[in-house]
């Protein structure tokens, strides 16, 4: 998107310590000469939010100056009961959009969950509406439908049968609670996001594939049992580039119309899946000489699994659960900004190799373990498909 | 050889008594909050096993010199239970099947010295008279299901990212003498956790999802 000087006002940006919310407060600062302002909890400090956003700016070669520093205002967030302590200051810098990127991630604890994704939300819809903001964009999540065997549309969700975790229930109260306020608004939700489809960085926390990642370094690399069990579906598992997810969040800030409903996720036809991520994980890094996949943690024969090995399943067992069924994402408004000139990459199992390999280049603890393995001479691990029969006795590929 | 009684558990093996040094810190603490508030916690098995280890005498400025003393220094800190239900959840019910998890692997170690494998054997059956009791306490003063399970949340997820840290002097020290691994005391710790979450009426899903995010600094 071009750089945009023409429109006056603020853009309020909040979970700007977070990592997506960093991501769009680096788009604000790279395509507009607006004010933004930044809401931030102790203990975040005002250095330690604008680090990331430079740092993201600076990989794309960037220069951030005090100029563009200066466009940045950090306010401290006063409790939600006190929200409206902020009005004064946010009239006075004009704030005229506010991008919630703000929300608890947390899978089931409905505490934070509520405070995180709902109260925060009806607090920051509360300001928008006393600051008549032309635009409240809220950053939800593709998950958010719930599990569904049908195509998911780019519209609000009715409830459905069961959702993966809390978190996505939320997010899906949060959307309603949006679409209700009469604010003109615009949600935005993305699948899985992961680092650049370039250079592989990444600023966010170990959600999505990095969960798996980190647990593989944390509790696999000190070496594997001969034949390893692992969970992985053979549906595509949808991610986004960091990259991609930025310019597809600003598009849609831009240029949708009010009350609209974008999936932010990569076309099917390229995408990995759980099996094809653990053969390209496995293979390049080093492994056991077997690895046995299952399509669900209950088929897994726990008897005479190692306790870490057990531990890695069951840390990993929401994710793969959610990954074993297909996300079917309508995609028309992507596809349509797509047609008007957005340029974006999808993802794809050499894109996620990108990432990857960024991942294990800044572990010292994967690369001892690689080089020992290469030493040792270990070849590339076979893989097994086993099913539900098969893990009551034979390998479905064993010879 | 090592002589019968209390001293029979004395080794001379500076690593083993450096573990020691290590378990008596937590020991210790754990006593010391049973008896502040939480009386029932501070069983007969868990005093004598706690008078046995401060009877090694071991050097703890081993430990402060030590790649553990940091680390140490953090877990303890978010140790400090100032009431009953912290104490509950954080001694009884955590850092109990945290020792748990160690003694259950120093007790089966070829490579300790059968002092060490015998003081193993008796802090985990002292832990376990603690969780028995522990268990039982919890689910009159906290409840059971879905009200624990957030009571869990709060009193874990620092207390458990806080156990990271630990993982590569483990593996430095504790690793190459024993083969006393982060990675496989972590296991046996979840798996226990696990099992006596769901004793306590908490979802299996939620309790490792939280787990997993606690463990990953999430």
């Amino acid at each position: 998107m071009s750089r945009n000087g023409t429109q006056s006002g603020a853009i309020l940006v909040t979970g700007g310590s977070g990592f997506l919310g960093s991501l769009v407060a680096a788009s604000a600062l790279a395509e507009t000469d607006a004010i933004v302002v930044l809401p931030i909890r102790e203990p975040h400090t005002r250095d330690g939010v604008l680090a990331p956003i430079v740092a993201e700016l600076a990989a794309e070669g960037r220069r951030v100056g005090a100029d563009d520093l200066a466009r940045v205002v950090t306010l401290p967030l006063p409790a939600l009961d006190r929200i409206e302590d902020l009005l004064p200051k946010l009239r006075e810098l004009g704030v005229r959009d506010i991008l919630h990127c703000a929300g608890c991630l947390s899978y089931f604890n409905v505490g934070r969950l509520q405070s995180g994704n709902l109260d925060l939300t009806q607090a920051f819809l509360t300001l928008g509406k006393a600051l008549a903001v032309r635009r409240f964009v809220y950053l939800s999540t593709a998950y958010s439908a719930g599990f569904t065997d049908q195509p998911i549309p780019e519209a609000l969700h009715q409830n459905p049968g069961s959702d993966p975790t809390d978190y996505t229930r939320t997010k899906r109260d949060a959307e309603w609670m949006v679409a209700e306020s009469g604010l003109p608004y615009v949600i935005v939700r993305p699948s899985i996001v992961i680092g650049d489809s370039r250079d592989g960085r990444y600023g966010g926390k170990p959600y999505g594939i990095y969960q798996l990642w980190t647990a593989g370094e944390r509790y696999l690399s000190a070496g594997f049992p001969p034949v390893l069990h692992v969970v992985a579906g053979d549906k595509p598992v949808n991610f986004i580039h960091q990259d991609a997810f930025r310019v597809g969040f600003w598009a849609a800030y831009q240029t949708l119309p009010d009350g609209a409903v974008l999936h932010l996720a990569s076309h099917e036809h390229e995408l990995p899946t759980m099996r094809s991520l653990w053969e390209l994980w496995l293979s390049t890094n080093g492994g056991p000489r077997e690895v046995h996949f299952f399509d669900r943690l209950e088929d897994v024969p726990t008897d005479g699994i190692a306790p870490q090995i057990r531990m890695w399943l069951d840390f990993t067992s929401v994710n793969n659960a959610i990954a074993s069924v297909r996300w079917n994402f309508v995609l028309d408004g992507l596809d349509a900004l797509r047609r008007a000139g957005l340029e974006m990459t999808d993802a794809s199992l050499a894109t996620v190799a990108v990432a990857q390999h960024r991942f294990v280049a800044e572990s010292p603890k994967l690369q001892l373990f690689i080089d020992r393995y290469r030493a040792a001479g270990a070849v590339k691990p076979r893989f097994v498909v086993r099913s539900v029969a098969a893990a009551r006795g034979v390998p479905a590929g064993a010879p | 050889m090592p002589r019968a009684g209390a001293d029979s558990a004395r080794s001379d093996d500076p690593t083993e008594l450096l573990l020691w040094a290590l378990m008596a810190k937590f020991e210790r603490l754990a006593l010391e909050r049973y008896g502040l508030h939480a009386p029932g916690l501070a069983t007969v098995d868990k005093r004598r096993f706690v008078e046995r280890l401060l009877a090694l005498g071991a050097d703890e400025s081993a430990l402060g010199g030590s790649a553990l003393a940091e680390p140490v220094k953090a877990l303890l800190a978010r140790a400090q239970s100032a009431d009953e239900v912290a104490v509950l959840m954080v001694q009884g019910l955590i850092l109990e099947h945290l020792g748990q998890a160690i003694y259950r692997i120093a007790t089966a170690t070829d490579s300790a010295s059968a002092s060490m494998r015998e003081l193993a054997a008796a802090g985990l059956a002292a832990s376990v008279s603690v969780t028995a009791a522990a268990s039982a306490r919890i689910a009159v003063r906290v409840g059971t299901g879905e009200p624990l399970y957030a009571v869990f949340v709060d009193h874990s997820h620092e207390l458990i990212g806080a156990l990271d840290a630990l993982a590569e002097p483990v593996d430095q020290i504790f690793g190459e003498r024993f083969g006393l691994r982060f990675a496989d005391i972590m296991g046996e710790f979840v798996a226990e956790l696990i099992t006596a979450c769901t004793a306590l009426g908490m979802q299996r899903r939620k309790a490792v999802a939280h787990l997993a995010g606690a463990a990953m600094g999430l």
